[in-house]
């Protein structure tokens, strides 16, 4: 059974600036963050907040300019031998030996990693629907990120470190994937997954670590950052509409109407907007999910909510 | 795992290095069984009537009578002017040690598997100084080939001193490829050092080898690895030893400072 409460992952004051020329760039600042054994943690940020580099970090692939990073009890500098021997990573960019098969690459990993349980590999094979016998270079983005998951997957290893999983995978794809990191989260497995889709996120993890300028602003859970998520709604109706219509109906905001057509932001559930709509005739409804940039700002504003270095980050769970 | 890395790293550069065996040694039969040319044409005499600094810059030094012999022909014609070619080989594999992998990408997934870092920089390096020494084989094989072609009698022993003494010369450029892939993790940043001193450590031989005895230009040969390289010494008297180990030992420096720094170092940045 597993106990919800071990960290398994442990950074404290972590950082790393990286030189460029006589610039130094912060990629990372003072993060302290806890992932607990079991649980699915997603790590949410917009491209560039510093996700790759934790990751990098945890895994001693490049060295932090201060701070540390225990990972199943072990340091993530001293120990990283032993810690990837417990460790399945797929990188976000990931790069593979172009000239060799999927079923060579599988082979090499697997030795490289002492041996593999070759029948699970077989049904990861299958459910991801994966043709190992071609060479890498002749796979699609879609199938390589496949040969990737199979790699991180097939050890059963304690820690899935995952960046950015779900990238050129199809909708299909995308809820096997799901399934089988609720399948690993079922057996006690622990799973860290960064991500820029709010909705991925949503979809499979426990919490959610979110990352902006370097910089943890908070750790909420999935619940927390729903209330936090909103939409985008076009309605496009017959006849055009009164202003009036939708303004007061909570939960929606920044309405505007442009003859017929009605923009609006929509927090929670559709069904009092459809209510509100019930006499008139909807000929079109549009939405479009809210960038993660413009969740941030409506959640924290303009950065006076978020965590401030040095301060405690605000954990809800 | 022990050896995997060795093990995958000879599986994959087999074939190119068979293909580049098959170019070099059939480069050496080609010099050898063109020897006999050279007496149809009395290459002597022509020699003869070149001006001492001209026999000097195409690699003739002062002993006329080795310079005209098979060995000394084959010595200059092959092991000498054709030293940047061999050259070209330990800086591929060079390459492949690390910088090619961090270039690409595989590197991060090669790291995150549980092998320490020195063990996939010395396991590469090894397979990689195994088919230089494949290589040395074949090129000699080729001059035997070409020897047994003409009939020509050539010292075949001295013919294999030649081609081992190869070696050193080429574990020392593996080697220094892999100590700057090293300490650098921009692949083009290598190549261009690795080729700029290469180029210039020919060069430096080149021109230290028309200098004046004692002039400053004979002093800077010193510096060029081409230098403890000297294909007509070793052909004409044997072997260098204290050339040999001394350029292993260089080599052997090098490969402990490249485990240390790419020990230390972020990697794909």
């Amino acid at each position: 059974m597993a106990n919800h409460n071990t960290p398994v992952i442990q950074t404290e004051n972590l950082s790393k600036v990286y030189r460029a020329g006589k610039r130094d760039i912060l990629a990372l600042s003072n993060l302290t963050l806890s992932v607990r054994q079991g649980e699915i943690f997603g790590y949410l940020g917009p491209n560039g907040a510093g996700k790759t580099t934790t990751i990098r970090l945890m895994l001693d692939l490049i060295r932090p300019t201060s701070g540390s990073a225990t990972i199943l009890g072990l340091d993530a500098r001293r120990d990283s031998v032993e810690l990837h021997r417990r460790v399945g990573f797929l990188p976000g960019e990931l790069s593979l030996w172009k000239s060799l098969t999927g079923q060579q690459v599988i082979e090499y990993v697997a030795r490289l990693r002492g041996g593999v349980d070759w029948k699970y590999v077989q049904e990861l094979t299958e459910r991801l629907q994966f043709d190992p016998t071609l060479r890498v270079r002749s796979y699609s983005s879609g199938n390589r990120r496949k040969l990737g998951l199979l790699l991180a997957l097939m050890n059963k290893a304690e820690l899935l470190i995952l960046d950015e999983p779900t990238n050129g995978l199809d909708p299909l794809m995308q809820q096997i994937f799901n399934d089988l990191m609720r399948e690993v989260r079922a057996e006690g497995r622990t799973v860290f997954l960064s991500s820029h889709i709010l909705s991925e996120v949503q979809s499979i993890c426990d919490r959610v670590g979110i990352l902006r300028g370097g910089r943890l602003q908070a750790v909420e859970t999935v619940a927390a950052l729903r209330h936090a998520d909103f939409r985008w709604v076009t309605l496009h109706l017959r006849e055009a509409a009164n202003p009036h219509l939708l303004a007061e109906l909570p939960g929606v905001t920044d309405l505007t109407v442009d003859g017929s057509i009605l923009k609006l932001r929509l927090r929670g559930d559709f069904n009092p907007l459809l209510q509100a709509l019930s006499g008139h005739y909807v000929v079109d409804i549009k939405t479009e999910e809210a960038s993660l940039e413009e969740i941030f700002l409506s959640y924290y504003g303009n950065g006076s909510n978020a965590h401030k270095e040095g301060e405690p980050v605000k954990e809800m769970a | 795992m022990q050896g995997v890395v060795f093990v995958e790293t000879l599986r994959r550069t087999w074939r190119q290095t068979l293909f580049w065996g098959v170019a070099l040694g059939a480069l050496a039969a080609l010099v050898v069984l063109m020897v006999p040319l050279f007496d149809a044409i009395d290459f002597a005499t022509i020699l003869e009537r070149l001006p001492p600094i001209v026999l000097q810059a195409i690699g003739f030094g002062d002993d006329m009578e080795f310079a005209v012999s098979p060995e000394g022909l084959i010595a200059l014609g092959f092991f000498g002017k054709m030293a940047l070619i061999f050259m070209v080989y330990p800086v591929v594999m060079g390459l492949r040690v690390t910088s090619n992998e961090e270039d690409d990408g595989t590197l991060d997934v090669l790291l995150s598997q549980p092998v320490p870092r020195w063990r996939v920089v010395l396991e590469k390096f090894a397979a990689y100084l195994l088919t230089i020494f494949v290589l040395s084989l074949v090129i000699f094989a080729g001059l035997w080939l070409g020897a047994s072609a003409v009939n020509i009698p050539l010292d075949l022993g001295r013919m294999a001193q030649a081609s081992f003494n190869l070696l050193p010369t080429l574990t020392f450029v593996l080697t220094f490829t892999v100590f700057m892939g090293a300490l650098f993790s921009r692949r083009q940043w290598v190549l261009a050092l690795v080729t700029g001193f290469v180029v210039a450590s020919f060069m430096l031989d080149n021109i230290g080898g028309l200098a004046a005895k004692g002039s400053p230009g004979e002093t800077l040969r010193l510096l060029s690895f081409f230098n403890y390289y000297n294909p007509s010494g070793v052909m004409q008297y044997g072997m260098t030893w204290t050339n040999a180990v001394g350029m292993l030992a260089v080599s052997a420096v090098l490969l402990v400072a490249a485990v240390w720094a790419f020990n230390r170092r972020d990697v794909g940045v």
